[in-house]
Formats: C-alpha cells, sequence, structure tokens
C-alpha cells in the first residue's frame, strides 16, 4: 500500500522526467547548435541566478498578478453571463454567433483595437486576457446550464421549488462540472494570453517581457529559464484547479 | 565514315548541351529579410535582374525578428541576410566567433535620418531633448532601440531617472502619440515622415546616435547592414562574390536613384505619400568605408557591450568582410 502511494505520487513526474533527460541528450549528443539549445543544466543554473541575484521572482509576481485579475474579472462577468444565457437556449441561439466568432478570433489578434480603446497601459494586457478567458467561461457555463438534467430541475419544481430556488439549487450545481471546465481552460488562456500581452505591447516587466529581451540578445539560458518558469507557473494553476475540483465538484458525471 | 561523323556530332551536341544546362542553372541563395526599409538592396537586385545577371537565384525569406535570422544562420538555413541588426551581429559573434560578417553597412546620421524624437504637434513647450526631462516616452521596441533611446538622452544630459520611458510596437506610435498617453517618442522611419506628414508628431531631432552617441553629426552610426555567414562564405566562395557584385550595384541604386524608392511602397509597408522624401540610411560596401567610420562601428558595439547589450568585448574588423 505504502509502495503504491509513492508509486502514485512519482507517476507525474515520469513524463518530465523523460522530457529533461530527452532535452539533455539532445544537447550532449549536441545535434542542435549550443547557441541556440542550451543544455538543461545552463538552463538551471539561469533559473537559480534568475531567482537568486536577478528579477524572475518578481517577473513571476508581476504575471500571477496579471493573470488572476484578468481571471478574476472573467469570472465575475462570464459565470453569471452563461447562467443566464444558458437558461434560455433562445437568447444563447441568437449571441452563439457573436460568441463563436470571437471564441474562434486570436484574442492576441486583438491587441490593436484593445490598445485603441484602453491605451497602452496595465488594462489592456489584462483586458485581453480577460477576454479571451471570458469567453471560454462562458460558453462552457451556458454549455453547462443547458445540459443539466432536467428530471432533476422537474423534480424540484414538483416539490414546489420557485424558479430562482431551482436555478441556484439545482441548475447552478448541475453545471458547476462544465464551468470549472471553462475555467481551468480560462486559467491556461489568461496566463498565455499575458505572457503574449508582455512580449508585444510595451511592457517593463512579467515574463513575456523577460523572454523577448532574453531573445533579442540571444541570452538563450535566460529565455529557456523564464519559459520553464511560465510553464511551471501555468502547470501549477492547473493543478490548483484540478484538486478544487475534486474536492468541492465531487458530484460531476454522477 | 558517316556513320562515324554522325557519333562525333552526337557527342559533341551532348557535351555542349551538359555546358548549357551547367552555365543556364542558376545558384541558390537564401536570403533572411527584415521588413524594412534597409531591405531595399534585396528587392532592387531582384527585380532589377542584378542577381539574375551573376547566374544567382536568391530567395528573399522575410522574418519577423532579427533573433530568428540570427538562427537561420546559424543553423545552416539562410546564407545571408539583406539587414541584420548589428548589435545582433556583434552579439552571435561575441558568442559564437565567426559565425557571419557584414559585407555592407547602412550609415545613419544627421544627414541620413532614420531615428528621432518626435513629441506632439500641439506641443509647443519642448524645443530640446532637455526638454523632455518629467516626461513619459514611448520607444521602439527591443533592448537595443531602448539602449539608443536611453543613450542619446544621456548624452544630451537627460538623466534616466528625470523621464519615464517604455517599449512600444512600432504600429501603435502614432496613436500613442495622438492621444497624448505619451509626451513624446523615440521612434524611426517610415513612422517619424507618417507622423509629420498627417500632422500628429513634430520631429524635435533626428540623427541623434551620430551626434549624441558617436559625437558627431556625419559620424557613421551603424545600426544595419548585409551579412554573409561564414559557412557560406568558405564553402561557396564564388558565388558569395557574385552575391556581393550582385548587391554593389542595388546599394548604387539605393543610394543614388529615386526611381529605387518606388519598391518600399510595393514590398516594405511604407506609405505612397512618404516614399518618396523618407529618409534612408545610407548603404556601403564594407570596402567603401573610412577608417573613421570603421572607428564609429567599434564605438557603437563598446558602449552596447559596456550597456550589457553585447555580451564581450569585440573587434568590429573580425565582422567586416571586404568584397
Amino acid at each position: 500500500m505504502f509502495n503504491g502511494r509513492i508509486a502514485n505520487a512519482l507517476t507525474p513526474t515520469i513524463g518530465a522526467l523523460a522530457f529533461i533527460f530527452l532535452w539533455w541528450f539532445i544537447a550532449w549528443l549536441k545535434l542542435v547548435d549550443p547557441i541556440l539549445l542550451p543544455s538543461p543544466q545552463a538552463s538551471a543554473k539561469a533559473i537559480w541566478d534568475g531567482f537568486v541575484g536577478g528579477n524572475l521572482m518578481k517577473d513571476l509576481l508581476i504575471t500571477i498578478r496579471r493573470t488572476l485579475m484578468a481571471f478574476g474579472i472573467a469570472v465575475a462577468i462570464c459565470v453569471p453571463l452563461g447562467l443566464i444565457l444558458g437558461s434560455s437556449v433562445r437568447v444563447y441561439r441568437s449571441l452563439e454567433f457573436v460568441i463563436d466568432f470571437f471564441r474562434s478570433t486570436p484574442a492576441s489578434a486583438l491587441f490593436p483595437l484593445f490598445l485603441v480603446i484602453l491605451g497602452v497601459g496595465e488594462s489592456t494586457k489584462i483586458a485581453v486576457a480577460a477576454f479571451g478567458a471570458g469567453l471560454l467561461i462562458l460558453f462552457n457555463t451556458a454549455y453547462g446550464v443547458m445540459n443539466a438534467r432536467k428530471t432533476r430541475q422537474a423534480a424540484a419544481r414538483v416539490m414546489g421549488a420557485s424558479p430562482m430556488r431551482v436555478m441556484m439549487g439545482v441548475t447552478l450545481l448541475e453545471s458547476l462540472p462544465q464551468t470549472f471546465v471553462g475555467m481551468r481552460s480560462g486559467v491556461s488562456f489568461s496566463l498565455v494570453i499575458v505572457i503574449v500581452a508582455e512580449m508585444f505591447i510595451g511592457s517593463t516587466d512579467g515574463l513575456g517581457q523577460r523572454v523577448i529581451n532574453a531573445q533579442m540578445i540571444f541570452n538563450m539560458p535566460e529565455m529557456y529559464a523564464t519559459i520553464f518558469a511560465a510553464g511551471v507557473l501555468g502547470y501549477g494553476l492547473n493543478l490548483i484547479f484540478i484538486v478544487i475540483e475534486r474536492r468541492f465538484i465531487h458530484w460531476g458525471g454522477k | 565514315m558517316r556513320s562515324i561523323n554522325r557519333v562525333v556530332a552526337i557527342v559533341a551536341l551532348a557535351a555542349s548541351s551538359a555546358v548549357c544546362t551547367h552555365a543556364l542553372a542558376q545558384d541558390k541563395v537564401k536570403m533572411g529579410l527584415f521588413i524594412a526599409s534597409s531591405a531595399m538592396p534585396y528587392f532592387i537586385a531582384r527585380e532589377r535582374g542584378y542577381f539574375a545577371a551573376e547566374n544567382l537565384d536568391v530567395e528573399g525569406i522575410p522574418l519577423a525578428t532579427h533573433p530568428l535570422i540570427v538562427q537561420g544562420l546559424v543553423k545552416g538555413d539562410l546564407d545571408t541576410a539583406s539587414n541584420l541588426l548589428s548589435l545582433e551581429g556583434a552579439n552571435i559573434n561575441a558568442l559564437r566567433p565567426n559565425t557571419l560578417q557584414y559585407f555592407s553597412i547602412n550609415c545613419q546620421n544627421v544627414k541620413h535620418q532614420v531615428e528621432a524624437y518626435v513629441v506632439p504637434a500641439a506641443n509647443t513647450s519642448i524645443k530640446t531633448l532637455a526638454d523632455l526631462k518629467g516626461k513619459r516616452i514611448m520607444s521602439a521596441p527591443g533592448p537595443g532601440n531602448l539602449f539608443v533611446a536611453k543613450g542619446v538622452l544621456k548624452a544630451a544630459g537627460v538623466d534616466e531617472k528625470d523621464y519615464t520611458i517604455q517599449e512600444q510596437q512600432m504600429s501603435v506610435h502614432i496613436g500613442g502619440l495622438q492621444s497624448g498617453q505619451f509626451d513624446a517618442a523615440y521612434t524611426l522611419e517610415p513612422i517619424v515622415s507618417m507622423m509629420v506628414a498627417q500632422g500628429i508628431g513634430r520631429k524635435l531631432e533626428g540623427g541623434l546616435i551620430a551626434k549624441y552617441m558617436l559625437g558627431r553629426p556625419d559620424a557613421c552610426a551603424v545600426l544595419a547592414g548585409g551579412v554573409m555567414s561564414v559557412k557560406f562564405m568558405q564553402e561557396r566562395p564564388q558565388v558569395a562574390e557574385r552575391l556581393a557584385r550582385a548587391w554593389a550595384k542595388a546599394l548604387n541604386d539605393g543610394n543614388n536613384d529615386p526611381k529605387a524608392r518606388e519598391l518600399l511602397t510595393k514590398h516594405m509597408n511604407t506609405s505612397a505619400a512618404v516614399a518618396p522624401t523618407v529618409p534612408l540610411s545610407y548603404y556601403n560596401m564594407v570596402r567603401d568605408l573610412k577608417p573613421a567610420e570603421i572607428a564609429d562601428f567599434q564605438n557603437l558595439v563598446d558602449q552596447a557591450t559596456a550597456y550589457g547589450l553585447v555580451k564581450s568585448k569585440i573587434d568590429v574588423k573580425t565582422m567586416l568582410k571586404t568584397y
């Protein structure tokens, strides 16, 4: 049993270790010029130097702050909106084109539009990320509501529950698993868009700005170190959602 | 006897056709392009047949950033590039000696103003660079541009703590100045000309690097040039020489033929309204550079090294190739 627990704990590390080994092997054989692909050791040293003597922690925290702000805005607006849209198929269908249209448009392509509306400050980076993540959350929440089991809603109505009570006590809970799927995708998407915005729309800090600057001066170990930090951050955010989902949305799929 | 003659004729015909085929087959060359006015020599040489006259098939491959061009040259995917940033070239040669060499150099200075500080047209209180104290400034993107934008102000007596500066993509410079979000822009052509032509901006001063960072208005501020990978030059020396010959003709046209500017609109995202007058850098083959201009190049690279932009000190003469 003890061995089984250890095996379970170690399972997620197998892929990561295999990836690092493959990276190390390619670098060791010098299949790619070391200037273009530094070894994992060189990148690990750049991570260490970045955290200990550099600004990597500061940039990481700034990117986390922007990501969480974008995600928070997206959740605050799009979960209630998704509930409203999902509760009326007719309303959802009337807006389906707009939602799917923007969902299929790369949010980064809309940078110029957001820059025109919000200017070049902090708010643009957060707003673009919130917009992209919000559509994912909206879409999933609405579908969660539309696909809520009708028998449970009907049972609540038969027992005399008011429409609001049915919405809050049954439909909302029924839709939560799907809403969480949207939120998990949304938080990852927020991170990606924030990093792209930091790279391309005037940032003096954040992981994205660090990646592009390292790339411009050909400091590849630092570039990969920052990419690695961004990847770990994304994995961490995803993991937090999985834990929350397992803990609180235990009825999903049952 | 007749059959022998026939055999001789067939052999002669086959031999001559083989020779002709060899002469007609053009040598392929892959050239990285960064789409800006400094890529103009490539389009001149292609459209005016200078490559073809040297029996070259030069494929231009547009790449969005200079590091990608360097990557292509290191990997061997590219043989050459029309316009690579000089500090980018210095950096890769400092990190990996003998990666590439410049065979042409673009000079910018007060006569050939490519970079400038621009302020809103309506603002009459900013008259000199010294008046940028306390202002919000946007800069062309990338560490190289930021280094120059700050270096010019420092040389003009404006300390870094006296202003705020933020990199912005070139596409938002006009909007940033027009909306009043920034008080000034360190920007590049053709954006400078477009701001002025549209009445949005007023050129505060141009040709800044030569005047302020190199100390002479007519200095050669080397920001970009044509490069070849050392591997390409070593493995295909004849092709490299022919490429340089075609390139020299294109540079001459770029410097002296106003009609060449039509290509700016056609290929280099320059509006037709400003193409006839937009300032361009002055193109030189390395063989035409004067010792003082090489010293200017060294001076700029040394300043970039001290700033931390170039990894270690490098002698720019090791980066130059004369054809």
